[in-house]
Order: C-alpha cells, then sequence, then structure tokens
C-alpha cells in the first residue's frame, strides 16, 4: 500500500513540475499579438512568424541566428528556432510542428540532401513557403527559393589555396564532413576539380571528422603517426575541424605547424590566421547568409517576386586581408548587426549575397 | 658428478611439470583471455605500421583515451551495485560547457574557479541521481535517463544552443600541460585508476560496492547502508563526468554542447568487456582497464592502418562480442 | 519387471576434482527408493545427470532398458524422469496456475490459451493435495514452503514415471509432510518410481523401500528400508558414529535480556509480548505462514513495526534499522539464507566481517590483518570446514554457509541471537554442530529466540516454546511440558488453533 502511494505521489509531482515548466518556456515567448497566415501571397506582411529549422546548432549557425535576429527585429518578425541535431528524423518532425503551428514560412538548413519530401508536400499544402538556407534537397521543386553557399567553389578555393602554398606538389590529407550532407558532397568535389590539375599532390588519406574538433584532433594524432613526416598539409572541409588537427600537430609538438587551409571563417579560424597557424580560409559569414534567407522568406511571404537561387560565393581569406573581416566576424560584430538590414536589401538588390560593406 | 646434475635437472623439469600441468596452463590462458586477446591485437597493429608501437602513438592514443577512461572508471562503480549512469554523456557536455562559459568570463588567475564549478556542476547531477535512484526506488536506467535529457538540456541552455568558442589559451593548460612528455590529464586517469582499484579492494567503501551489487538484501541485513553506499557511486560518477568534460573542452579550445553523446554506450562497453556483470557484484576496475585499452587501440589501430570509418564499426563490434563470447566461455568452463 | 532405471558405474568430475565415482543402482517401477547423504556428497550432481542437465565422464544410463548416450533435458523429460529440484526456480510474476501450466497450455485449436479451464484444473490439482491456494494468486506471494508445494504438485501431473524429489519436505512443516506423503504412496500406487533425498530418519522408516546412502562421491549403502536402521544410516553418512544430536541445556541467568512489549506489526494488527532471559533459548513454533518470521524480523528492524516496544537489557532499541539493532548486540541468521545472508560472490572473510566492519578500519580502509584474525576466530568457534577464508562463500555447501552467518557475529557484544530456521536443508552432521553453537552461545549469555518448524529441534534444544499462530502467540510449554510424550502433539495443536491435551 504505501509503495504505490509515494509512486503515485512521485507521479502527480512530476506531472505537474513538467506542466509548470512547459508553461514557464511558453509563456517567455508568447507574443503580443498571433496572427496566422492563410494562404502564403496576399497576407498581411506584418508580425509574421517563420519557423527556422537547421541541421544543428555548430558555430556557423549560432552566428547565423544573431544575424537573422538582428534582421527579425528590424522587421518586426517572430522566429521560432530548432536545431535537428543532424538527426533526419527529428528535422522532419520539427517541420511537421511548424506546419501545425500555422507558421507564415518555414527556413530549412536539411540534414540530409534526400529527405523531407513528405513534409515539404504538407507545407505546401497548408499554404506555407519553405526556403533553403545553407544547404539544401537534391529534388528542389517544392523550395520557393533557397540561399546557399557555393561549397564547389569553396572546396575549389581551399585546395587552390593549398596548391598554391605547396608549389603543386606535396602530401596532404582531407579531413571531411559527415559523409552525404551536401556540403561535404560539394567541397570534395571541389576540392577534386582542383587536384586533378596537380598530379604531384598526393592525397594520403582522406577521411570525415563529422566537423568536430575532438575527432578531427584524433584523427590527425593516428594519421601524424602513421605517415610519420610524410604529410605536408592538411584541407580540412571546416575550419572547426582545421582546429583540431591544429591541436593535434601541437600535442605531437610538430613545428613548424603544417599548413592548413579550412572553410567558413569562423572567428577561432580568423584567429588562427591572424596568429599564423591557418594559411586561409573561404569566409561563410553566417550573419550575413542567413539573414539573406529570412529576407528571402519575407520577400515570398509578402508576395515579392525572388529568384530561385541566390548564390553566396564565399571569399578567401588569408593573412594579408584577414584583418578586414576580423572586425565584421569577431570585434565589432554589435557594429555589424546593426547594419545587416541596410545591408542585406543591398546584397538582395545587387546580388553579391556576400558583400560586407 | 655429470651423473649427478642430469637427476637434478630432471627433478626440476618434473617438479615444473607437475606445476604447470597442461590443463593448469589452459586455464590460466583462458583466465586471462581478454588480455591476450589484447596483446594479439596490439601485436598485429605494430607488424603492420611500425609507428604503431611508437612513444608518440603512445602519447595520442594516452590523451584520447583520458576523458573516456575517467568516465568509465565512473560507470564501473556504479555497474557493480547493479545500477547504470545513462548520464555521463550530458553530464561531460555539462561539464564542458559551463567550465567554457565561465573561463570566458573570468580572469586568468581564477580560471581553477571555473574548474571547480564545472565539477561541482557534475558531481551535483550525480548527486541528483543517487538520491533518486536511492529514495525514491527509480529504477536507475529511467532516472539516469532522465539526467541525460535534463544536462543536456543545460548544457545547451548554456551556450544558447551553440558551442561556445574563443577560449582563452590558458584553459588549455589543462589538457596540454605536459609532464615528461605525456599530457596532465593522461596521469590524471592513470592516477584515478590507481586510486580506485585501491580503494574497491581495500577500503570499506569498495567492499560495500560489492555487498550492496552482490546481495543487497544480504548487505541490509548485515548493516550496510545501501542508500548511502548507491548515492555515493552515482556521485562518484557525476564527478569523473565533470571532469573529463573540463578536459575535453580545455583540449580543443571550446565547449560544444553536443560533447559527449554516446560516451556513456562506449563507457558501459568497457566495464562489461572488462568482465563485469550488469547484475552488479561482479567486475574490476582493472578489469574496466582491460576493456578500456582494447577499444582505444583498435581505433588506433585501425586509424593508423587508413581503415574507412565504417568499416572500423563493424570491425569493433566484432572483436568486442568476441571478446566478450570468450570471457562467459571460459566462466561456465569453470562451473560445469 | 525391467527397473525403470539402471545407473551403472557413473562418474564425473569438475575441473579435474571427482565429483561422482562408480555409481551403480537400480531403481524398480513404483519403488520409493531413499537417498541419504551429507551435502556435497553428490546428491544433486546425480539428479542433474539424470535430468539430462548435465553429462557424466562415464558410466551408462538405461532408462527401460533403453540405453542412452546421449540424455539431455529434452529426452529426459519424454522419457518419463521430472524432476523437483532443491532449488525452486518458479515464475514469481505469474500467477500459480501459469506456473502449473507453461509448457503444456491448455489451447484452444486457434491457439489461444483457455485460462478459465486451466484455472479450474489448477484449482483441482491443488485440491487433490488438500491445499487452498488461490490458483490466481501471484507466485511470488507463496513463501517458500508453498512454492515448494506448488513445484510438488507440477512435477506431480504431468505423468512422469521417475520422480527425483530433491529435498522436498526441507521447507515444510510436520503435518503438511504427512499430506506430501500420501501424494507419495498414491504415486507409488500407481506404478511411478521415486528417488529423494531427505534429511529425516522419520521420513525414511515411514516412506522409503529402500535407502541408497552416498559419501564423498561414492555409494556407500544399499539396502531395503526394514535392514536400515537410522543410527546405521547416519553412520555410512557421515563416517562415524554420532552421538546424541542435541546437547544438554544450560540453565538460564537471571536478568532479561531481551523484552518485547507490545509489539504490533501491522495497523489493526495483533500484539506480541515476550520476555528471553540471558542464557534462555526461546523457540517459535507454529505452521509455515504462521508470522514467526515477521516477528524476528521486525524485531531486528528490517520490518517497520507499527507500535510497541523492544528493549535490549535496560536499554531501549530503536526499531526499523538494522544498523541500530546490530550496535545494540542483535545478531540474526534469516531464513533466507542465500537471499538475505551471504553475498555469495564475496570470500568467507568479507563476509565474516561485514556486520562489524567497522571495527576494522582505519581512515575507511580495512585492516586486512585484524579482520582476518577476527573472523579466524570466530569461524574457528563454528568449525568452518572450507579449504580457505579467502574462497567465496558460495562455493560452500549449505551447512558451512549456515556456519558463516552464525559464526559472524561472534567475538563481539552480542547480546541476543535471533535465528529463524536455522537447519533448514542443513545435513545431519553439520546439524549437530550448529546446535551445539547455539547451546554454547545461549550458556555464554546470550539470550536466544529461535524460530523453527522442526518439532524435534523445537523440542530437543528449547528451555520454553511459544506457539504463533496468525502473528499471535496462541501458548506456551514450558521445559517439563516439553519433556512430556504429548509434546509433539500439543505443539500441534496449538499451531492450528486446537485447544491442548492436558498431561
Amino acid at each position: 500500500m504505501k509503495k504505490w502511494n509515494r509512486r503515485g505521489l512521485l507521479l502527480a509531482t512530476s506531472s505537474v513540475a513538467a506542466l509548470v515548466l512547459a508553461g514557464c518556456a511558453t509563456a517567455a515567448e508568447e507574443p503580443a499579438t498571433t496572427t496566422s497566415a492563410a494562404a502564403g501571397a496576399a497576407t498581411e506582411c506584418t508580425d509574421l512568424r517563420i519557423g527556422v529549422s537547421p541541421y544543428g546548432m555548430s558555430s556557423f549557425i549560432a552566428q547565423g541566428q544573431e544575424g537573422m535576429e538582428a534582421y527579425a527585429e528590424a522587421k518586426g518578425i517572430e522566429l521560432l528556432w530548432t536545431s535537428a541535431e543532424n538527426d533526419i528524423a527529428t528535422q522532419a518532425s520539427q517541420i511537421e510542428t511548424f506546419i501545425n503551428q500555422g507558421v507564415d514560412a518555414i527556413i530549412i538548413a536539411p540534414v540530409g540532401a534526400e529527405t523531407l519530401g513528405p513534409q515539404l508536400q504538407a507545407a505546401a499544402d497548408a499554404g506555407i513557403p519553405v526556403v533553403a538556407v545553407n544547404t539544401t534537397l537534391k529534388n528542389d521543386s517544392l523550395i520557393i527559393s533557397s540561399v546557399l553557399p557555393d561549397d564547389v567553389a569553396a572546396g575549389a578555393q581551399e585546395m587552390q589555396q593549398m596548391a598554391d602554398h605547396l608549389g603543386g606538389k606535396g602530401n596532404i590529407v582531407i579531413l571531411q564532413g559527415p559523409l552525404g550532407s551536401s556540403p561535404e558532397l560539394d567541397r570534395t568535389a571541389g576540392i577534386n576539380s582542383v587536384l586533378a590539375n596537380y598530379p604531384d599532390i598526393n592525397v594520403l588519406a582522406i577521411e570525415t571528422a563529422n566537423w568536430s574538433r575532438v575527432e578531427a584532433a584524433n584523427l590527425m594524432a593516428n594519421w601524424l603517426t602513421s605517415f610519420d613526416g610524410q604529410i605536408d598539409g592538411v584541407v580540412s572541409e571546416n575550419d572547426d575541424m582545421a582546429i583540431g588537427a591544429i591541436q593535434a600537430m601541437k600535442e605531437a609538438a610538430i613545428s613548424p605547424l603544417l599548413p592548413v587551409v579550412g572553410i567558413d571563417g569562423i572567428e577561432d579560424g580568423l584567429r588562427a590566421i591572424e596568429a599564423g597557424e591557418m594559411i586561409g580560409t573561404s569566409l561563410q559569414h553566417g550573419r550575413v547568409q542567413l539573414a539573406a534567407g529570412l529576407a528571402v522568406a519575407e520577400r515570398v511571404v509578402c508576395g515579392e517576386m525572388v529568384e530561385k537561387n541566390y548564390v553566396y560565393t564565399m571569399p578567401p581569406v588569408n593573412a594579408d586581408n584577414v584583418a578586414s573581416y576580423i572586425g565584421n566576424v569577431v570585434t565589432d560584430t554589435e557594429g555589424f548587426l546593426a547594419r545587416i538590414p541596410e545591408l542585406i536589401e543591398k546584397n538582395l538588390a545587387s546580388g553579391d549575397i556576400a558583400n560586407e560593406n | 658428478m655429470s651423473e649427478k646434475l642430469e637427476t637434478k635437472a630432471t627433478s626440476i623439469i618434473e617438479g615444473f611439470r607437475e606445476k604447470w600441468t597442461t590443463a593448469k596452463i589452459v586455464d590460466l590462458l583462458v583466465r586471462n583471455s581478454l588480455l591476450i586477446v589484447i596483446l594479439l591485437v596490439m601485436v598485429y597493429f605494430a607488424t603492420q605500421n611500425e609507428r604503431f608501437a611508437s612513444l608518440g602513438n603512445l602519447r595520442a592514443v594516452l590523451i584520447a583515451a583520458a576523458p573516456f577512461a575517467l568516465i568509465a572508471l565512473g560507470q564501473t562503480i556504479v555497474i557493480l551495485t547493479g545500477g547504470i549512469d545513462l548520464s555521463v554523456g550530458s553530464v561531460v557536455a555539462l561539464g564542458a560547457m559551463s567550465a567554457a562559459w565561465l573561463s570566458l568570463r573570468l580572469p586568468p588567475e581564477q580560471l581553477w574557479l571555473a574548474i571547480l564549478i564545472a565539477v561541482i556542476l557534475g558531481t551535483i547531477a550525480g548527486v541528483i541521481n543517487g538520491l533518486v535512484i536511492a529514495y525514491l526506488d527509480v529504477p536507475p536506467f529511467v532516472a539516469t535517463l532522465g539526467m541525460l535529457t535534463a544536462a543536456s538540456g543545460f548544457a545547451y541552455v548554456i551556450g544558447g544552443g551553440a558551442p561556445i568558442n574563443g577560449l582563452p589559451a590558458e584553459f588549455a593548460i589543462i589538457a596540454n600541460a605536459k609532464i615528461f612528455g605525456f599530457q596532465l590529464p593522461v596521469y590524471m586517469m592513470l592516477g584515478s585508476f590507481i586510486i580506485m582499484a585501491l580503494v574497491m579492494r581495500y577500503s570499506a567503501f569498495g567492499l560495500r560496492v560489492y555487498a550492496v551489487g552482490g546481495n543487497r538484501t544480504a548487505a541490509e541485513v548485515a548493516g550496510v547502508n545501501a542508500k548511502r553506499t548507491l548515492v555515493q557511486v552515482y556521485t562518484l560518477s557525476g564527478f569523473f563526468a565533470g571532469i573529463s568534460g573540463v578536459v575535453l573542452a580545455s583540449r580543443v579550445g571550446s565547449g560544444p554542447p553536443s560533447l559527449g553523446v554516446g560516451y556513456e554506450l562506449l563507457a558501459i562497453a568497457a566495464v562489461v568487456i572488462g568482465g563485469a556483470s550488469l547484475m552488479g557484484g561482479r567486475g574490476t576496475v582493472w578489469g574496466t582497464f582491460l576493456g578500456l585499452i582494447i577499444i582505444q587501440t583498435l581505433g588506433n589501430g585501425l586509424d593508423i592502418m587508413i581503415v574507412p570509418a565504417y568499416w572500423q564499426n563493424v570491425i569493433n563490434g566484432v572483436v568486442i562480442v568476441s571478446a566478450v563470447a570468450v570471457d562467459v566461455w571460459a566462466n561456465r568452463r569453470r562451473t560445469r | 519387471m525391467a527397473p525403470v532405471l539402471v545407473v551403472k558405474a557413473l562418474e564425473k568430475s569438475f575441473a579435474g576434482v571427482p565429483v561422482l565415482k562408480q555409481i551403480t543402482f537400480n531403481v524398480e517401477p513404483g519403488e520409493v527408493v531413499a537417498l541419504a547423504g551429507e551435502n556435497g556428497a553428490g546428491k544433486s550432481t546425480l539428479f542433474k545427470i539424470l535430468t539430462g542437465q548435465l553429462r557424466p565422464d562415464r558410466g551408462a544410463i538405461l532408462v527401460d532398458g533403453q540405453n542412452l548416450d546421449h540424455l539431455d533435458t529434452k529426452i529426459a523429460r519424454e522419457l518419463g524422469i521430472g524432476i523437483v529440484p532443491q532449488e525452486l526456480a518458479p515464475y514469481p510474476e505469474l500467477a500459480v496456475y501459469e506456473n502449473l501450466f507453461v509448457g503444456r497450455e491448455l489451447k484452444s485449436r486457434l491457439g489461444l490459451l483457455k485460462r478459465s479451464e486451466m484455472i479450474s484444473e489448477a484449482k483441482r490439482m491443488l485440491e487433490v493435495f488438500g491445499l487452498s491456494i488461490s490458483p490466481t494468486a501471484k507466485m511470488k506471494s507463496l513463501s517458500t514452503a508453498y512454492t515448494q508445494i506448488v513445484e510438488i504438485v507440477k512435477a506431480t501431473t504431468w505423468g512422469a514415471k521417475l520422480l527425483l524429489l530433491d529435498e522436498p519436505t526441507s521447507s515444510i512443516p510436520e503435518h503438511e509432510v504427512e499430506r506430501l506423503h500420501e501424494i507419495v504412496r498414491a504415486l507409488k500406487g500407481q506404478g511411478v518410481a521415486m528417488v529423494y533425498t531427505t534429511h529425516r530418519m522419520s521420513e525414511i522408516e515411514q516412506l522409503a523401500d529402500r535407502v541408497l546412502v552416498m559419501r564423498d562421491g561414492m555409494l556407500i549403502m544399499d539396502s531395503p528400508a526394514a535392514e536400515a536402521t537410522p543410527e546405521a544410516v547416519i553412520t555410512s553418512m557421515i563416517g562415524r558414529d554420532l552421538g546424541n544430536l542435541f546437547p544438554s541445556l544450560p540453565k538460564p541467568g537471571k536478568n532479561i535480556g531481551l523484552s518485547v512489549e507490545d509489539l504490533v506489526l501491522e495497523k489493526g494488527g495483533p500484539s506480541v509480548s515476550f520476555e528471553v532471559r540471558e542464557g534462555e533459548i526461546l523457540s517459535l513454533g507454529g505452521l509455515v505462514g504462521a508470522g514467526r518470521t515477521e516477528i524476528i524480523e521486525t524485531i531486528y528492524g528490517i520490518r517497520k513495526a507499527e507500535s510497541g516496544l523492544v528493549k535490549v537489557g535496560s536499554q531501549l532499541l530503536q526499531l526499523g534499522s538494522p544498523r541500530k539493532a546490530i550496535d545494540s548486540g542483535i545478531a540474526i541468521v534469516p531464513e533466507d539464507r542465500k537471499g538475505a545472508g551471504l553475498i555469495l560472490q564475496r570470500s568467507i572473510t568479507e563476509n565474516g566481517g561485514l556486520p562489524r566492519l567497522k571495527d576494522y578500519l582505519f581512515a575507511g580502509f580495512v585492516r586486512l590483518r585484524i579482520r582476518k584474525q577476527a573472523v579466524t576466530k570466530s569461524m574457528d568457534k563454528v568449525a568452518l570446514r572450507s579449504r580457505s577464508l579467502d574462497q567465496a562463500a558460495g562455493t560452500l555447501s549449505g551447512g558451512n554457509q549456515q556456519k558463516i552467518v552464525i559464526g559472524r557475529w561472534l567475538g563481539g557484544d552480542t547480546k541476543v541471537l535471533l535465528l529463524d530456521e536455522p537447519t533448514r536443508g542443513v545435513d545431519v552432521g553439520a546439524r549437530g554442530e550448529i546446535y551445539t553453537i547455539i547451546r554454547d552461545l545461549a550458556a555464554s549469555g546470550l539470550s536466544v529466540v529461535l524460530a523453527s518448524s522442526d518439532t524435534p529441534e523445537l523440542i530437543g534444544l528449547s528451555h520454553r516454546v511459544l506457539v504463533v499462530r496468525e502473528g499471535r502467540i496462541t501458548g506456551e510449554l514450558k521445559r517439563d511440558e516439553l519433556d512430556d510424550v504429548s509434546a509433539q502433539e500439543n505443539i500441534f495443536r496449538l499451531s492450528s488453533g486446537q485447544e491442548i491435551l492436558n498431561a
């Protein structure tokens, strides 16, 4: 008898606690007004609610969030954020939740290139436009518009940076993103396209470290052992893994450090270039890119014409020009964010999505 | 003269043969089967790539293993009581995130405070686990699963959902400071294992853990405060997870909230391979150490041989299952 | 008629240690064979081989004249060899009728279970034994004794030709034993052969047609029951002459060692009160389920009491905490030796030193030498037989395990000893030693409370007997009443709520 009472009490208390917590969480986000948009085109263009479903919360996406929020605040848009944590099923259910909540538009950065078909169909049926940003689906017929980085060009660019640095010959290792994701596929394709021009550059190993610093550190450490002394350069498909590789080299007391190139231009990456630990990267300024995506979504909801694809071409960053980017990306982000709404309008008009001036 | 020598030699050989009958040798081999598997694996890798057996590689393996080792240590003690701690992965993230967050806001002289608080947070998570399990009678699987999600949530809240980067250089000292060529965490790992091994064997706490895991009723009848012991083991597990998080964040200069995902399974695998029973009451710290070594060695060796990641998973699975199967067979042989 | 079972020159060793040596015997249909032997003599191993759980190293087994090379559990079952093991393994979460029918469920043509038919059939089977257990009760709600009874019911009703019973009556009280004997006789009439192990001489006399005695893996005696006197059987079992089983009782002191006043276990339940002097052995008799274990567990603190007090000497005991009980000087030897007694994977030293662990500590670490000394002394006092004190407790025989459970309290300031069925499943040789230990402990001034279903034990070992029925004390027999011939009868009557006969 006593045992049941205690269990029942525990159950009751925890249910109440859960409900209270849920109430608190949603209360914090309760908007002043709630207008659920019905059909897309001829709706009111104020107090929009837009759902955002990125594949995960990488440093890049976190940056992008800042940019989107700055733009959203200026335009009076409410953003609903989720994170799929690189799981396809999670993302699918998050989108379904957005549809149920009757958002005005959905912005996605899909986990996998060949997923979400049914969910997008459901969104279309409900009259909710979907915009893809940063990554997209192979079948983009149901995606109204997208703001995508040119990952192929970025891959080619970083490989070119390495090739130039090595003088056209040497041994390299390549750290990839999660195999099968669209950035990985594109960047690898770009790298390979440049490699084709340099028969004297040898790829000793190419393996995924899943965008993770720790994994890259461990993998690089093992490669250093395996190819003792033979590695001339490290090509990493993103800055996080590049930093991991640098850590491994420091642990193995390799001095001077081998040349490393990355992509993304995150804060730590730019700092690494400043400090001379990395030789180059390609800037993918999340704040700019994602805010552009939001701007596009806003235009769609407001019934304006948009292009099918907007391309974010990553500018190369190296020791020579890193100083000019550090301000916008690292040290004076407040100031930069203040300029965002205006900057994005300008970029959409000119077509130079990556511009920062 | 030589006759005397001959008979002496024969008697020595005979004495040897008596002591070491084939049956006894086989028995010895079978009981230490795990260690033998590890040695065979190492020998194999060494033949495949001579740099496998180098000091540099040893260093790499040890520093990669250190955080896992600490978690596995905590998990061993928990599993010995017949419980399980599924929350360690998230507590690692919690430790990493809180240390990272604090390190950005404290002056370098006070970095130790960041570490202390992070470890305390991990310990608190462990205490909560222990209290819920011991006093509310919630099964460990369920309780630690709840903590897994809660701690993970906290880790995300701290960073606003994103990793915390740009940690100060001083923070990196923890994982990078070298003594005699090996990093600090390696010594932490070895030291913790030695201390815990001694504690489990020779202290009252150790005996009580085995007693509660082996037969909780009998232990309570003999006056052991089983509830207190349970709280203690989970607290220990949380403590180790917290430290582990700090070490990981320090190594890569960033606190990713997704850190530690899947670590608990790795820890449990090491413990089980090492011969512990999930029912509790059976297992040793040394066994977990061996289990850990085999997992890390496999990963390291296969990387060096440039075996693709997916094949590595397959090989890992096969070797681990075989090691456990041999161990089970060896045990059964002794009692049948 | 061909023998149901022929066993020829059976041999078995474990890891090089021989456990069965050249066992040869026959069993005729309808014959009841008693298999006696100390624990560790090899009886269980023999049973396991006969049911196919283990394979012999050498020797032949013939069932109904058929020579069997491969005997496995499936074949054994098909041939009609059934076993009721000593270590019961029912399904605790399933109902009684489900336990009875597992493996041979009644199914309709569609394959669905015919539950109501199974329930009524189960009820019928139980009633044959005169049992009023509800077939739908969960198995785990039954006490050890009733669980065993259901197991026996289970084995006897699927038509076995040869039934192996491993200590079937060890946890069943006297009068219920008679019921089991009736079943045995009924089955015998049906031509079912039975081999059963027992420690009770009276059972051998009443039931057996033949007696086999094993010692150290060998068959020492094989003779018709008529020729096998209890003395001869015991001598064969232990290889030496056993004196009188029960030692002479010491004279109890004057002071009260333990007093229980108005102890109420459950809300609205009856209250229990009694006193035990120093040096006195007070026994609690009664049927299985009468509530003796509960009383003992409440005194020790494993169970919480509703109200009442317990005093050790003149000191009030804080109820509900075994730790406090131990610190006040109370020791317990629980009923379920495996479940509540020992931690089988740990060594004798560790088990022996567990209750008093605090005494051997320095800065949290165990002082090995001091503990070993203390445990060695206490284990010597109970004449523990083991290769070394470092071996795991689980490797010892039941009797030796019990000695550890008792012995671990010695050498401290134990003032009260609570024993619950201390000699259940313990062989004759060790039994005598345990009685002597209990007597010696009482003689040194302890107050002893002993719960037992073994009437000869109650009569032989106690200064006084309190009979418990449904949680309350229904009567008391003092020493002179115990000496009377009607004692056994009176104990039984008090246990079942009847009036006692006057001397």
